[in-house]
């Protein structure tokens, strides 16, 4: 699944445009979006992740060093090809001067980019915190994962009963802050990372926390990506919420390391206008807690907690 | 929030030395790691020096106690880690290590790249060829995953990639994590190895010097790319007192800003530098004189040197502290800079040690203060100011203090 890729020409002037990957194009695009939709020009920092980093110049600079025996190079793919590039190509077009981080760690790039920001704003309420995840596919990474058996052949679908899962990519980012606005889509309650094999006491423990029960989840968007390796196990852990109605939204986004990003813009807008975008259909009621419960190769999960305001 | 950092622990590895201290001799010694490539294939070998670890995988996998065939990062990664965690481990009792909140975060720009070349090779001519066991650890994450196993590490395991600065900001991100009360214990740092895709990167950048470095020298031509790996352990100061640890040193500033300018040149008068130290300073709330050293980030290329050095002056005015870049004997190691340049200002601090900027020979005419060219020991030195920056205009600043 490729991203839908929106007509970058109202965004950015062609020149800087036809140097720019897809990966820095989306990321920049989303990053546009989201300071508009929060009516703010520049956020104080930036932090993002990406678990794959830019894939399409990466490659690039590669192939072209390989196919040319190290000679006759030139930069421009080669500093492209930082893991930090979008996060960098944002501040850079908004003279933002502030602290910028990037994390890189496979499927929880864009959950330690979100508890970082949540520590900031603990540390400073007054802080606009741009944040999110940025993942491009490339046709030579889609092939080399490919190999490993990650995805399903091209004649299955998302539904088919088979292993593997349904590649995808996207730039999903948001601008967090400690004070509710009138533009406020969502309260972020809190976000934690399991590394633990019991998912279902790490589930009870967190909502715990958060002063919850079972019952209180309306919603919850489920990582389960259509492998049939997983899938079960994954609905299995959230076995305990019996009251909360399932959304797969990787039936949506494919699967890609900061595909919990997605389901975070997802989650925004459910609890906002009490509807799922990507289906068009109303739900009948408007939630007050979202989970998004996420997994990657069921070796990392996460659990992020939105609150409808 | 808990606002002490203490360092408790550190090791390093770099083409001048296999841990801290042998680094730390070398330094004293005025050694340089600079020369031509021994395991780093490339047709580069005779014309581009590096500052290679002189030993090869295999046995870079039996000094980590890994098994082989794994990125030369992960065991440059496992050795300093290791040695930074085997000082903390010697002060306490295992049982009290097991009931820690620990975390590993590390700094990593290339991941398994050394490897990934070999696979794209064959890769490009069959894409039903290659060894995928050459790919399954390309990802920076995947580098810090299995060094978090081999440390046993599992509270919070990540990854950080910045590019130059990506180290630097382990560190911090450590701090930051512990002061709000997130963990108890951080090993923090980063490690690079060298591989011919930085090598041509830089190369076709025209910032690569073909003969050693000589940071901060008028007639400086580039950098030399290095490769090695520097942790720290860093830890509140509840488990300090509580295990009555000796601490190295403490962290008392840091910050990271954006220059905003290009994305890999710096900014004429170092606008992301000067932010970064100036927030640093504020944070450790020292004034300008009170720092001893700066171990600046120092590349030996022309635009770094110029804009850090500017940014120092303006920042410092008339209290600039001993200056001096230490890559002139590491060579720029890349997302491992930060973690191994901590570790040598621990060393400033513990030793009455400032190091000499090597090969510097003409003075640039930029700035007025004078980078420092001798080893200088016997000087009370009790605070330290560690920069590093990157692409991206990603520019960090740290600040080591002595623990009295």
């Amino acid at each position: 699944m490729l991203a839908i890729e929106p007509d970058y020409k109202n965004l950015l002037p062609p020149i800087q445009l036809r140097r720019m990957s897809k990966v820095v194009k989306m990321g920049i695009a989303a990053a546009k979006n989201a300071l508009l939709d929060a009516e703010i020009s520049s956020p104080d920092i930036i932090i993002t992740g990406t678990g794959y980093g830019c894939l399409a110049d990466t490659e690039a600079f590669l192939q072209k060093m390989i196919s040319q025996n190290e000679s006759l190079l030139t930069p421009t793919s080669f500093i492209q090809s930082t893991h930090n590039t979008v996060s960098g190509q944002i501040a850079l077009l908004l003279t933002c001067h502030g602290h910028n981080f990037t994390y890189v760690q496979r499927g929880l790039s864009f959950e330690f980019a979100l508890q970082e920001s949540m520590l900031w704003l603990a540390e400073n309420e007054q802080l606009q915190v741009l944040t999110g995840g940025i993942d491009e596919m490339t046709n030579h990474t889609f092939d080399i994962i490919s190999r490993f058996g990650s995805y399903k052949n091209e004649n299955e679908t998302y539904d088919t009963d088979a292993k593997g899962s349904i590649a995808g990519e996207g730039a999903h980012l948001f601008v967090i802050s400690a004070q509710k606005t009138e533009r406020s889509y969502a309260e972020l309650v809190d976000l934690k990372i399991c590394h633990t094999e019991n998912i279902s006491s790490a589930l009870h423990e967190f909502l715990q926390q958060n002063s919850l029960s079972l019952e209180d989840i309306d919603y919850c968007l489920i990582g389960t990506n259509g492998d049939a390796r997983y899938d079960s196990i994954i609905r299995q852990n959230m076995n305990p919420l019996t009251h909360s109605t399932f959304i797969d939204f990787k039936k949506w986004s494919g699967e890609y390391p900061t595909a919990s990003s997605f389901a975070f813009a997802l989650a925004c807008n459910l609890c906002y206008t009490a509807s799922i975008p990507s289906d068009g259909k109303n739900k009948d009621h408007k939630p007050k807690n979202v989970l998004i419960y996420n997994h990657y190769k069921n070796q990392s999960h996460s659990f992020i907690l939105l609150r409808a305001l | 929030m808990n606002n002490k950092v203490w360092i408790c622990g550190m090791g390093a590895i770099s083409a001048i030395g296999d841990n801290a201290t042998e680094n730390f001799e070398s330094l004293l010694a005025g050694n340089s790691g600079v020369g031509k490539t021994t395991f780093l294939s490339t047709i580069h070998r005779d014309s581009l020096l590096v500052c290679e670890i002189k030993k090869s995988n295999e046995e870079l996998a039996g000094m980590a106690k890994m098994k082989p065939n794994l990125p030369r990062a992960a065991y440059l990664s496992a050795i300093a880690s290791e040695e930074a965690l085997t000082q903390l481990k010697q002060q306490i009792e295992e049982p009290a290590f097991e009931n820690l909140r620990v975390g590993f975060l590390s700094g990593n720009t290339i991941g398994g790249m050394d490897l990934s070349e070999n696979f794209y090779s064959d890769f490009l001519k069959d894409p039903s060829s290659g060894h995928l066991s050459d790919v399954v650890n390309h990802e920076c994450g995947a580098i810090t995953e299995l060094v978090a196993e081999k440390l046993n590490v599992k509270n919070y395991v990540a990854t950080l990639s910045t590019a130059c600065s990506s180290s630097a900001n382990a560190i911090m991100q450590g701090c930051r994590l512990i002061k709000h009360n997130k963990l108890d214990m951080v090993i923090a740092g980063g490690t690079d190895a060298l591989c011919r895709f930085t090598l041509n990167g830089f190369n076709t950048l025209m910032i690569v010097d073909s003969e050693p470095c000589k940071p901060f020298d008028a007639h400086r031509k580039g950098l030399n790319l290095g490769e090695g790996a520097g942790y720290v352990v860093l830890v509140s100061d509840a488990i300090k007192k509580q295990l009555n640890l000796k601490p190295i040193a403490a962290v008392s500033g840091y910050a990271n800003a954006n220059d905003a300018f290009h994305q890999t040149a710096s900014s004429a008068e170092g606008i992301g530098n000067f932010l970064a130290m100036e927030q640093a300073l504020q944070m450790s709330g020292l004034a300008p004189h009170q720092i001893d050293y700066i171990n600046a980030h120092g590349t030996g290329t022309a635009n770094n040197d110029s804009s850090e050095g500017i940014a120092i002056e303006r920042l410092f005015a008339d209290h600039v502290p001993l200056v001096s870049s230490t890559k002139a004997n590491t060579g720029h190691t890349l997302g491992a800079c930060g973690g191994i340049e901590a570790v040598y200002c621990c060393l400033s601090l513990q030793h009455n040690t400032v190091y000499p900027s090597l090969r510097l020979t003409t003075p640039m005419n930029d700035f007025s203060f004078e980078v420092n060219t001798k080893l200088i020991q016997g000087k009370e030195i009790h605070h330290v100011m560690s920069n590093s920056f990157g692409f991206g205009g990603n520019c960090s600043s740290l600040i080591f203090s002595k623990t009295t």
